[in-house]
């Protein structure tokens, strides 16, 4: 408080000085340097509320709470509701975290005189379990406020998975139960069970937007059922292939719900070595997209080559497809027969064939194609060129490793270069890794 | 005039280099002195501190000149201010040349306003403007050191010899197999008989193995690249704070790296259950020296690939055990293959398993340096863990027992990681490009399908939207 007192002092020494000389200044020193005068009531603890609000909200929060020792109408502004509507909580153990950690003590005033305030909210936490259970710990003394949006972020190792279910489910459901207006949940990798999306389901149906809960390994597809089936307001959802049946979409395509917007889906090798996929019959694929004739369908690909069988066999909606292990020459032929609505298009790795006739085939069927990348695989330079020029201008993103094109008898790699800008109408480079 | 000159060569002996380093650099030194004294010179080995060691040379020498090359790493360039500032005080006259890099690296700053560029492309074109390097001096000979005469006395292989491995406190019998002699002369042979095979100096193209072309190829495949990636590695080290670290580093990403001593431990120990890492690990322990791309799949696993574990950790492995070790080489290819700078494509990850196949179907590098794994089939060599107990019992070798479980799953590790990566750089402090704006590259900025709709805004009604949100890179 002394540090304030002294301030005020400054404060006020100007007004006696300016009764010397009428002038007027706007100058920001002026009252420190004592060089102009400032008009009497123009001294920065009077400002209007609205105006230093203004500034506080361009302030990161470290500035903004030393900004609150200054004087006490500024520390009146800094705990007005409307600055404490968004707070990340960061949550890490020093002795093993690189990054910063939200304050206890701030957290303790947070809780204690913000709690009502807050709406978005997310909570992100290092690898370790108690960083995991302090945002469960907040969680449930957040009783009577009304929150609109939910993150549970784990930037390591998914520490959530630590926490005991019971915790867990109990944190959640006091968000769950008080908040009765979630519009966005973000829980990957966290022990979330259909219990609680019960409990989620029960007491926000009708503000539920988007629902982001891949690798939480507890859910069932009856779990995510029952929240298709009463949130008929879902824009987005992120799940794993596991969970996603034919009934989901199905549900998810009724009259009663609203276009969905974005479906994510994790296809992930639960147990390694598991072989064998279920199918979405092409009737359910075909109801959402009727249903919702702008969704984009996001594959995230995790499998080893043999799992794949099951997938692309008939017509297959999705829009965006990234393949993070190697993928088969057959399965991108698959891709290119199938795949009429892809938008964009990810292979991490491939094999040692040219991908040629596979590259040429999704050029001349998928339209829609606008981005692509790819990593380990090889492609002629010709066949790229050609693939390019069937494209067009269309790809407006083009990411290739340069080891991918192999020279061949007409093309080099820098002529490639001039050739592929040409067809793209923009200057192209592929993607380049230094010689260690 | 009469000038009595101290020639001082650097890049010396660090104490924490491992065997195989101390041995490579011995030899340099040990070439080193057999040339001058060819030219009727001499190598002075002086141990200390260089802040230390010169006013008492100067006075002994009655030195009157301070000869050295130019070195751009911040450690370096605080001694050598020290030292110049020591030397003026001795009245001793300094001259630094450049002749570690093609170019003056300050210069190359000053065309692009004091700051490094961060493409390659971008380097090229501003080395295009300062023309081709000028043309090195010519070798030295007897002619250019007639009437030199250095201060030699009969102690001298006591005083200022070149130490020996017992001496530095190595045990020579525990030292790898001496595959790469240090110094001079040998580099020169290596270097001789890569040349002869002119179709491989005409066509040299990276990662290839075999010749594809004649022409001569342009960088940044050519050999000429080559040096210019080095060239770029040396200039953005040279102007970069905090260039080897994450904290404080204004071009580096700011990711939660995870802290896991045990992780880190089995990577730099090959321990990792993944064949193709350790048979690389193993060699870079043993021998000191591992192929580049071997250095990529290796640098790739151990941060945003597979373990999540901080770059910097792995900086330090590479500095203790390469023979090439170099700083600003080492920091630029840590930052560039973990993504936390000059690229974020990062997307693309090296398979442990399916990348060392393309190149080596049958895994005879693996059977090489883990001879462990030796009786395996070629079918499960880079993925032990997958062969039935079988097959396992008659290659003499169960995963688990004498082979380590693999001690993270590719799959479920790099899509979390993937994730990660994207958490990291849609943090707020982490808009690229910082205070460095290059100029705008070919392709918008990061390209993973759809973002997830951020915890603080309202969702976003499509990928598409989002992306072309991010697509404008922030223009000074």
């Amino acid at each position: 408080m002394k540090r304030a007192r002294q301030k005020a002092v400054v404060e006020n020494e100007a007004p006696q000085t300016s009764l010397k000389s009428k002038k007027q200044k706007t100058c920001l020193y002026g009252s420190v340097f004592g060089e102009s005068d400032l008009h009497a009531s123009m001294d920065w603890g009077s400002l209007p509320h609205h105006v230093i609000l203004r500034i506080f909200e361009f302030l990161p929060l470290v500035d903004r709470a030393r900004a609150s020792s200054v004087c006490r109408r500024w520390n009146e502004i800094f705990h007005i509701p409307d600055l404490w509507r968004r707070f990340e909580f960061e949550l890490s153990q020093p002795a093993t975290s690189y990054l910063k950690s939200t304050h206890p003590d701030l957290i303790q005033q947070i809780i204690k005189r913000h709690a009502d305030h807050l709406q978005y909210v997310s909570f992100k936490v290092d690898s370790s379990t108690e960083s995991a259970e302090a945002a469960c710990d907040i969680l449930s003394q957040l009783v009577n406020c009304s929150i609109k949006t939910l993150g549970l972020i784990s930037t390591a190792k998914p520490s959530f998975m630590n926490v005991s279910k019971a915790h867990f489910a109990s944190a959640l459901t006091v968000v769950f139960v008080n908040s009765k207006s979630l519009s966005s949940i973000k829980i990957d990798d966290t022990p979330l069970d259909d219990p609680s999306l019960k409990v989620l389901v029960a007491n926000n149906s009708d503000t539920l937007k988007l629902l982001k809960m891949s690798s939480c390994p507890h859910v069932s597809p009856a779990g995510i059922l029952c929240v298709a089936d009463q949130c008929h307001g879902l824009k987005e959802l992120a799940l794993n292939y596991y969970i996603l049946s034919d009934e989901l979409l199905l549900a998810l395509s009724s009259e009663k719900h609203v276009d969905l917007e974005h479906l994510r889906i994790d296809v992930v090798s639960e147990n390694p070595g598991q072989v064998e996929f279920h199918t979405i019959k092409k009737q359910s694929w075909d109801a959402l997209v009727k249903h919702s004739p702008k969704v984009n369908i996001v594959m995230y690909f995790f499998l080893y080559e043999e799992e794949f069988d099951a997938f692309f066999r008939e017509e297959t909606p999705v829009t965006h497809l990234y393949f993070g292990r190697a993928v088969s020459k057959a399965m991108l032929g698959r891709i290119g027969m199938n795949c009429p609505r892809l938008i964009e298009l990810v292979v991490c790795a491939n094999g040692l064939q040219p991908l040629d006739d596979e590259l040429i085939r999704i050029a001349e069927r998928c339209k829609n194609l606008t981005a692509m990348g790819l990593g380990e695989c090889e492609v002629t330079c010709r066949g790229f060129i050609e693939f390019v020029k069937m494209c067009g201008g269309r790809l407006t993103q083009l990411s290739i490793m340069e080891e991918v094109l192999i020279p061949d008898n007409d093309y080099s790699l820098d002529r490639l270069h001039l050739e592929v800008s040409k067809h793209l109408g923009r200057m192209w480079f592929p993607d380049m890794m230094p010689t260690w | 005039m009469q000038h009595s000159s101290i020639h001082w060569f650097r890049k010396g002996l660090r104490l924490h280099d491992s065997p195989n380093a101390q041995r490579f650099l011995l030899d340099a030194l040990r070439d080193l002195d057999g040339n001058l004294q060819e030219l009727g010179s001499r190598l002075f080995v002086v141990r200390g501190c260089p802040e230390e060691v010169f006013p008492r040379l100067f006075h002994a020498w009655g030195t009157t000149r301070l000869t050295f090359e130019v070195d751009t790493e911040p450690p370096a360039r605080r001694r050598d201010a020290a030292v110049a500032e020591l030397a003026a005080r001795h009245g001793v006259e300094v001259i630094q040349e450049v002749s570690h890099t093609l170019y003056d690296t300050e210069r190359v700053l000053a065309l692009n306003d004091g700051k490094a560029p961060l493409t390659y492309k971008r380097l090229q074109s501003l080395l295009a403007l300062l023309g081709p390097p000028e043309k090195p001096a010519p070798a030295l000979t007897q002619e250019h050191l007639r009437g030199c005469c250095p201060p030699c006395q009969a102690s001298h292989d006591a005083d200022y010899g070149v130490p020996t491995l017992e001496e530095l406190g190595q045990d020579p019998t525990e030292v790898g197999p001496h595959l790469y002699p240090g110094g001079e002369t040998a580099a020169l042979a290596r270097l001789d008989t890569l040349m002869k095979r002119t179709t491989r100096g005409c066509s040299f193209k990276k990662p290839e193995t075999l010749c594809r072309q004649r022409e001569h190829s342009q960088p940044p495949i050519s050999l000429h690249g080559q040096l210019l990636w080095r060239e770029f590695f040396y200039t953005a080290g040279s102007s970069i704070p905090n260039f080897d670290r994450m904290v404080g580093n204004p071009i580096c990403l700011q990711v939660d790296w995870e802290n896991n001593p045990e992780h880190l431990r089995a990577w730099r120990e090959g321990r990792t259950g993944y064949p193709f890492i350790d048979a690389i690990m193993t060699q870079l322990r043993t021998e000191g020296w591992i192929h580049h791309l071997a250095r990529h799949a290796v640098a790739c696993f151990l941060t945003r690939g597979d373990l999540w574990v901080s770059w910097e950790e792995g900086l330090k492995v590479f500095e203790e055990l390469l023979l090439d070790a170099d700083w600003s080489l080492n920091a630029g290819n840590w930052l560039w293959l973990s993504s936390s700078a000059f690229f974020h494509r990062y997307f693309h990850v090296y398979s442990p398993v399916a990348f060392g196949k393309k190149t080596d179907r049958d895994g005879a590098y693996i059977r090489k340096y883990l001879p462990i794994l030796k009786d395996f089939p070629a079918e499960y060599i880079y993925e032990p863990w997958r062969a039935p107990r079988a097959v396992q019992e008659r290659a003499g070798c169960l995963v688990g027992t004498h082979y380590p479980q693999p001690i993270v799953e590719h799959g479920v590790a790099s899509k979390r990681n993937l994730g990660r990566m994207k958490a990291a750089h849609a943090r707020k402090g982490n808009r690229f490009p910082k205070k460095y704006p290059g100029p705008p590259t070919a392709q918008p900025s990061p390209q993973l399908p759809s973002p997830p709709p951020g915890i603080k805004r309202e969702p976003e009604a499509s990928p598409a939207a989002a992306k072309s949100q991010r697509k404008k890179p922030k223009q000074r």
